[in-house]
């Protein structure tokens, strides 16, 4: 019999490949005076572990018994090692205590699919309806949706849980094949996907639904992830991704995969990121022949030096949506020159500095009062310098030479 | 034992009321309600330099309008929000990083902190507002916040004449197991967690010290 410590290092490990760990909510949920719990608008790390991931929520399995046999999957059925799980009263429990420390600013509450996810599932929500009407708990919660889970019980989680989420981790059926050959991708992930938009759109799930990637697990390209997380945001309501580099653990039975380099998924959220805040369209954000994204540019230097022929723009007069696709300057950088500028006349780099451009990257692009600020191959590596030759070789026609002059 | 008043955007330190009102026309109606906002942050910095600096964007603002000192066009506005920053920074820290501790029979939630701004009441506030059933106690220094019933008191305390009690926790065990069990080896990212963590922190961050840091 395993004691609550050693189940809380079996279950948090078998969790913490499960990235989302946002806790920002809008919603203050009514609450009587006997109350315990909120939300902080933009959420709150508690601590941070050794790779630099923040620890806010209580991440943890229902149990690690699963009756799957998910290639990917380290608590699959085919993997010989300890299996344990959490009685509904012993989890709220657990939970409320290390909350009331200020250990914690929420629970993400997911499982292996034991016997069966209707199973499973009840018991998740059991666990959330103690923590609600028992401890009267107001604050975050995050439910997983598990694979074929039935309509009756999303709904239900929906009206306890301020996010919910269905982990596709692959970009389309064929490549759930390689990996989950047990799951069908649109009646176990994709229909559950639309109870879910049904809730967001009755106004229920205030953080909204999200999926997550195993990137590079199946072989799927860069372009193949991002073309079905741009349907997922248009179609499906979602209201983020997260993406995790395929680690291959405990002898995966995928034998040809090897690990993903961390810096692909970091190329893929700053994909993510034009695409949800920089108004960037899928189909323009810059990938290779082989349809991944470049290892050595980020997208939106990649992007930018692709359409070099828009380059450079003057910062007193550029479009909002251009002034986006300049590097160096985010939205909230954008948006401060296009309120700031309607008063005053931006003259000096250093104005831009203060707005919060990142002027080195930036200066290349853009012009300040007619006034071209600088040449792209100073702010590049030896190793970017040598690929951007190649490119402006082969687009030396549409080369803007104040880029390179 | 002194009584605070719950903090609220006209409870201004220093009287800006005339300088404000001449900026309603420097301004539409929400740049001054973010401009008044990050007043008060600012003016609850201890840099003992905040009003030089809160007059000059004052000035600013009068003359070239709100959205040049709110965009931080100007090296004085850039300061300006830095106070500001500090200040909102040093509270989220608080929120994130004080561990509450149940005491007397778990009707107190009691916790220790230093600060260097006028922070105190803004994060007994958020306290408050998370565990509203439980009184609030806090150490900040030499000076202990109490709140309870919505209102907060503040005491000086005198350190060497009171110790503040640490019982063992079953829970503090619960809770490293946990925290050991979401590393992942693999991206260890050490500048990263220090960039999250400033090392003034970490003395608080006890869990650090399960992987030898702090």
């Amino acid at each position: 019999m395993l004691d609550m410590e050693q189940k809380l290092e079996i279950l948090g490990a078998a969790a913490k490949y499960d990235i989302c760990a946002s806790t920002a909510s809008p919603q203050h949920r009514p609450a009587n005076q006997n109350y315990i719990g909120s939300h902080a608008p933009a959420g709150i790390c508690h601590s941070y572990t050794p790779d630099g991931r923040c620890v806010s929520l209580l991440k943890v399995l229902m149990t690690n018994a699963c009756r799957n046999d998910c290639k990917y999957c380290v608590n699959r059925v085919s993997n010989d090692f300890e299996r344990s799980g959490f009685q509904p009263e012993e989890l709220a429990r657990l939970f409320m205590e290390l909350y009331r420390r200020n250990y914690l600013e929420g629970i993400f509450l997911t499982s292996a699919v034991q016997k069966n996810s209707t199973y499973t599932m009840e018991r998740m929500i059991a666990t959330l309806e103690i923590l609600r009407f028992k401890y009267n708990y107001q604050g975050y919660v995050h439910l997983k949706v598990l694979p074929h889970a039935p309509t009756n019980l999303i709904e239900r989680g929906a009206q306890l849980a301020d996010r919910m989420s269905v982990n596709l981790e692959s970009p389309s059926p064929n490549h759930l094949k390689l990996i989950a050959g047990e799951k069908n991708f649109m009646l176990d992930l994709i229909e559950p996907m639309n109870v879910l938009q049904k809730q967001v759109q009755k106004g229920l799930l205030p953080a909204g639904h999200t999926t997550q990637f195993a990137v590079g697990a199946a072989g799927e390209t860069d372009s193949e992830i991002l073309r079905t997380t741009n349907w997922l945001y248009k179609k499906k309501s979602l209201k983020r991704a997260y993406f995790s580099a395929f680690v291959p653990v405990n002898e995966l039975p995928l034998p040809d995969q090897k690990p993903i380099p961390l810096l692909r998924e970091h190329r893929l959220y700053q994909a993510d990121w034009l695409m949800r805040f920089y108004q960037f369209e899928q189909e323009e954000i810059a990938t290779q022949t082989d349809g991944n994204l470049n290892l050595d540019f980020d997208p939106k230097m990649m992007t930018a030096i692709k359409n070099a022929s828009l380059f450079p723009l003057e910062i007193n007069r550029a479009p909002f949506k251009m002034l986006l696709r300049i590097p160096g300057i985010g939205p909230t950088a954008a948006r401060r020159i296009y309120r700031v500028r309607k008063e005053h006349r931006l003259t000096d780099i250093n104005e831009l500095k203060n707005l919060g451009v990142v002027t080195k990257r930036a200066k290349p692009f853009i012009l300040i009062n007619g006034k071209a600020q600088g040449n792209i191959k100073n702010i590049m590596t030896i190793k970017q310098l040598e690929l951007f030759q190649s490119f402006t070789s082969q687009l030396a026609h549409k080369q803007s030479p104040l880029l390179l002059t | 034992m002194e009584q605070l008043s719950l903090i609220n955007l006209n409870g201004l330190k220093k009287d800006f009321s005339q300088e404000l009102i001449a900026l309603k026309t420097a301004g539409d109606a929400e740049a001054l309600h973010l401009f008044k906002k990050d007043l008060f942050f600012a003016l609850l910095n201890k840099n003992p330099s905040k009003y030089r600096i809160i007059d000059q964007v004052i000035k600013q603002a009068g003359e070239k309008g709100l959205s040049y000192v709110l965009c931080k066009v100007s090296d004085e506005a850039k300061r300006f929000f830095r106070l500001a920053r500090e200040v909102g920074a040093e509270r989220y820290r608080a929120t994130a990083f004080i561990r509450l501790q149940p005491v007397d029979q778990h009707r107190v939630l009691f916790g220790e902190f230093e600060i260097k701004h006028q922070t105190g009441e803004l994060i007994m506030l958020h306290f408050m507002k998370r565990f509203p059933r439980y009184n609030i106690m806090i150490v900040f220094g030499d000076e202990v916040y109490i709140g309870r019933n919505k209102e907060i008191f503040k005491k000086k305390l005198d350190r060497k004449q009171v110790i503040i009690p640490k019982e063992p926790d079953e829970f503090e065990k619960y809770w490293l197991a946990f925290y050991r069990s979401q590393f992942i080896p693999e991206r260890k990212n050490l500048r990263y967690l220090k960039r999250m963590i400033p090392r003034q922190y970490w003395k608080w961050v006890t869990e650090l010290r399960e992987f030898g840091i702090g």
